[in-house]
């Protein structure tokens, strides 16, 4: 099945990918954030927080969000 | 990215290192350091390569239902959602924010639309305003390691925070946001925590703790100690205005130094005050023009020979003049 999958660590972007059907919210943040701690994120499906073992929905919008990101001296232009 | 590389390569040799010595354990935790240090380089070349090929100006149609679902996961979020006037601004408040044991107080974070829609750079276009202010000592516009007037230096969150508001993905943008208040990054504060009830040096601007910075005797300013010399006479403590080069290259304060009366170049009063006022090398040609230009009022005679004078004689040198006379006729 296809989800719409948003990562906001690194670049933000947000892409949709094929994950098997069944797959629950820990293991899709196991497969695509390894040596990463839960805790240390903001998991969301459809906008709302959402418990580890809720399984995935074909099409649902799941966003990462780390709850720490390094700030900086100098703005970056963006 | 860059520093990422250079720490890469400095773990390579050290895993080769704890290798030859036979530290296997050493090496394996330099191994797991460098594999998250190389994923991590991985993804933000990624993020930069995609960066390149995305259009910056390009934009996604957000429809009004996902506008709304954006503002009611925001409320979730942070509670109430703000709007200002003509809905040109949306602002949420974090909580209390406090890092290391600092409490900087909660931040209203702002959404300027009309800063984006006239293509400003993004990153002002968001503004984190301390709503119970505890600024950097001696910067109140510091009110946070990462926000100088109430813009933040997104950092990291730079990237994620432009594509989430390019597709309209304003619970991403305004987390992030608050990611980057709730984290310290020592290496790039604008003040660091350590000397975050200290001042600034009124030269570079630096926050210092107050030990860390010298009066200038002189002006009474306060300066750090890459700022802060010495005077080279009296070995107070002086911020560079009010030091000057003089003799020798020696730093001065303004009491220590004065100008020749004659060539007018800085020197130390001890050294002005040996020479009347002037400096060692104009006193000494002084000398010389005072020597060459005294004429001898009148001729001199010869001096008599030794043991017969029979008149008066006047002897004339740089210094003196010596009258000899005839005591013998004085009488």
């Amino acid at each position: 099945m296809t989800i719409l999958f948003i990562n906001c660590t690194g670049g933000g972007f947000a892409d949709r990918i094929e994950v098997p059907d069944g797959m629950t919210v820990d293991e899709l943040f196991q497969s695509k954030m390894p040596g990463c701690q839960p805790a240390d994120f903001l998991v969301r499906v459809d906008r709302q927080p959402v418990a580890a073992n809720e399984v995935l929905m074909p099409g649902c919008r799941i966003s990462i969000t780390p709850l720490k990101i390094q700030g900086a001296v100098f703005p970056t232009v963006a | 990215m860059w520093e990422m590389t250079e720490r890469s390569e400095l773990l390579w040799r050290q895993i080769g290192l704890a290798e030859s010595r036979g530290w296997h354990a050493a090496a394996g935790l330099l191994r797991h350091n460098l594999i998250a240090i190389t994923e991590r380089t991985l993804q933000q070349t990624q993020t930069f390569l995609r960066s390149l090929m995305t259009d910056p100006t390009e934009g996604s149609a957000v429809s009004l239902l996902d506008l709304l679902a954006e503002l009611r996961a925001l409320q979730q979020e942070f509670g109430d959602v703000h709007f200002g006037p003509n809905l040109e601004l949306f602002s949420v408040n974090t909580d209390p924010i406090e890092l290391e044991g600092f409490h900087l107080g909660p931040f209203r974070i702002e959404l300027h639309l009309s800063a984006l829609q006239a293509g400003h750079v993004f990153s002002t276009a968001l503004r984190c305003i301390a709503l119970d202010p505890h600024p950097a000592g001696g910067d109140p516009s510091i009110t946070h390691p990462h926000v100088r007037d109430d813009l933040p230096c997104l950092g990291e969150a730079t990237a994620p925070i432009r594509f989430a508001l390019q597709s309209g993905r304003l619970a991403d943008a305004f987390l992030a946001v608050q990611a980057v208040l709730n984290t310290y990054n020592p290496s790039s504060a604008y003040v660091v925590l350590s000397e975050w009830e200290g001042r600034t040096c009124e030269d570079c601007g630096r926050g210092r703790s107050e030990e860390d910075l010298y009066c200038c005797d002189a002006c009474h300013g306060d300066f750090c100690d890459s700022c802060s010399h010495r005077c080279d006479a009296c070995e107070n403590a002086f911020c560079g205005t009010c030091l000057e080069r003089g003799e020798k290259d020696q730093n001065l304060c303004p009491d220590c130094r004065g100008r020749c009366s004659e060539c007018h170049d800085i020197f130390s009063i001890h050294a002005l005050d040996e020479h009347e006022g002037q400096c060692p090398s104009c006193f000494e040609s002084h000398a010389e023009e005072d020597d060459s230009a005294i004429e001898p009022p009148f001729p001199i005679d010869p001096l008599p020979e030794q043991g017969t004078p029979d008149h008066v004689a006047i002897r004339h040198s740089n210094k003196s003049i010596q009258v000899l006379c005839d005591t013998t006729s004085l009488a």
